[in-house]
């Protein structure tokens, strides 16, 4: 699809998803995160269907709970939480929206916690345009061809709220032949679109590659350091620094005189340097 | 008789934190050097440079292939670099409260490199001893014989920590002191594995983590590529408190040469 979709189910569970293989179609599961048992079988649904990304979508009527917090955040290990850009998805709906901005901040706070310092926050609203939500899957296909012929008809996020799985099924089959419409109708716009959309992705996965090679490289300087810190010569060094060069001048010299009478050392060395030394 | 020895056999899960890629090598090692049935909690660090490439499907296919084997599990997580195998660990800890599962015996291991260290090589050879088959028998045996063995690692990889502030005569406290005294670890023997790859009897950890949630103790590790050759860190006490937490309960650590 052109365009990103997001098939909201409070019953998605308990129905039962079928996942569509459509690219850039994605179910999302809506629970209540006050309710720690739904939200814990929402945790192991997600875990049995590891290879199938979804979205958690969260609808917040209460304030906070620590322990719904704690399992929010263990959601986001989960493979088949849907990642963007590598930042993991949550969408948040609720009549509120101070209760909406509370939960918002501690989730962000609990989540950076752990290391995930950016989520992609959806909070879809009917009037929005970047985040459009449809309370039914009716409305949705008229929106579509008017979004296909518009000055922008790709790379937008919309949700669309289903109350029967099977809603989900009809509507993609709907959207799919209104983009076979369009490319019918359009194919150098269509095939253009399909194209930025791939190199932006190539885009993206080429910057997430060259921060983690740059990370690499400093870890790989830091080992260097180490390595030539802790080096075998290092520690030569230092051992005749303390036993020898810290001695006196004259007690050096001495040794240097008792060198020669135990015939270690030839006496002319200690007033010429162009003779030998020591003996072999 | 199959029946009655599925029955005796006890259940182990492995948790195994990888940064350095080579998943299919890894999911074939597991899948080789365990003859029994085990849970594999496989935990990917997704901003190495070394696993950006997408591998799930090597995962799915590894997963249902042991699965038909003999009824082996691979459960997969994603997780940030924060705490190195530590704060990994901890985000499998975290899977296995939260999946409700109870093994009998958990094996904590990593895919450690230390390339930091000249003599990495051996120290990573050593550590892996624990998954050769004689030593897993070895262990097995001593496990099950005795109910009081909390810890099965190699000889080798055991260490005492100093107690820096009797040693130093310093007043401040160390982050392992720190967390000694957070988490009432009053036992005086210090022991523990070095390297984080041991055998270990479930029960205590899973009691512990109970009590003391895995991901707010992994909230408190540090991020990226952490040492402890310039200063102490809580990555780093945690590796010793992963051990104590273990023999505070009375359960004893032993050894075994590889």
């Amino acid at each position: 699809m052109l365009n990103r979709v997001f098939y909201i189910s409070s019953n998605a569970i308990q129905q039962g998803i079928r996942f569509p293989a459509e690219e850039n179609v994605y179910p999302a599961v809506l629970i209540n995160p006050v309710d720690t048992i739904a939200l814990l079988s929402a945790y192991r649904f997600f875990d049995e269907n590891a290879n199938k990304p979804m979205v958690l979508a969260l609808d917040l009527q209460e304030e906070p709970g620590r322990d719904a917090l704690r399992l929010l955040a263990s959601f986001t290990f989960l493979p088949a939480m849907l990642r963007m850009e590598g930042k993991p998805v949550y969408c948040l709906f609720g009549s509120y929206p101070e209760v909406i901005k509370n939960w918002e901040t501690q989730l962000l706070d609990i989540l950076a916690g752990q290391g995930f310092n950016q989520l992609q926050i959806f909070k879809p609203q009917t009037n929005f345009t970047d985040a459009a939500l449809f309370e039914n899957t009716s409305g949705l296909k008229e929106h579509y061809r008017h979004m296909l012929h518009s000055s922008e008809p790709g790379s937008r996020n919309i949700f669309v709220r289903v109350s029967d799985l099977n809603d989900m099924i009809r509507s993609i089959e709907e959207l799919k032949l209104l983009e076979k419409e369009f490319e019918a109708d359009q194919p150098d716009l269509f095939t253009s679109i399909m194209c930025a959309q791939k190199l932006e992705q190539e885009l993206k996965r080429s910057r997430a590659q060259i921060d983690a090679l740059n990370r690499e490289l400093e870890n790989q300087k830091e080992y260097n350091e180490l390595l030539r810190s802790n080096h075998s010569t290092r520690e030569l060094q230092e051992y005749y620094n303390r036993q020898y060069e810290v001695l006196p001048t004259w007690f050096k010299r001495l040794g240097h005189i008792v060198k020669v009478l135990t015939g270690k050392r030839s006496f002319r060395s200690l007033y010429r340097d162009d003779v030998k030394k020591y003996k072999d | 008789m199959n029946i009655i020895w599925r029955m005796k056999q006890k259940s182990i899960s492995v948790f195994f934190h990888n940064y350095y890629g080579q998943h299919a090598r890894w999911l074939a090692f597991f899948r080789e050097r365990m003859k029994s049935p085990f849970d594999l909690y496989y935990n990917i660090v997704t901003d190495s440079i070394y696993n950006m490439r997408e591998e799930s499907q090597i995962f799915f296919d590894a997963g249902s292939a042991m699965e038909k084997e003999n009824g082996s599990r691979v459960i997969v997580r994603y997780s940030s670099n924060k705490g190195k195998d530590i704060g990994g660990k901890l985000v499998m800890m975290d899977t296995c409260l939260h999946l409700g599962n109870e093994p009998d015996y958990l094996v904590l291991m990593h895919d450690k490199q230390s390339p930091h260290k000249i003599h990495n090589r051996e120290w990573q050879q050593r550590l892996f001893r624990i998954m050769e088959p004689d030593f897993i028998d070895r262990a097995l045996q001593l496990l099950n014989e005795n109910p009081q063995t909390g810890i099965v690692a190699t000889e080798d990889s055991v260490q005492i920590e100093v107690n820096k502030e009797e040693a130093n005569n310093c007043l401040a406290l160390s982050p392992v002191s720190r967390l000694r005294e957070a988490f009432h670890i009053k036992k005086s023997d210090r022991r523990f594995v070095a390297g984080t790859m041991f055998w270990a009897r479930s029960k205590p950890l899973l009691q512990f983590f109970t009590l003391h949630a895995p991901l707010d103790i992994r909230k408190d590790l540090e991020a990226g590529n952490v040492m402890d050759e310039k200063h102490e860190t809580n990555t780093h006490a945690w590796e010793r408190m992963l051990s104590w937490i273990i023999t505070e309960q009375n359960f004893q650590l032993k050894t075994l040469n590889a």
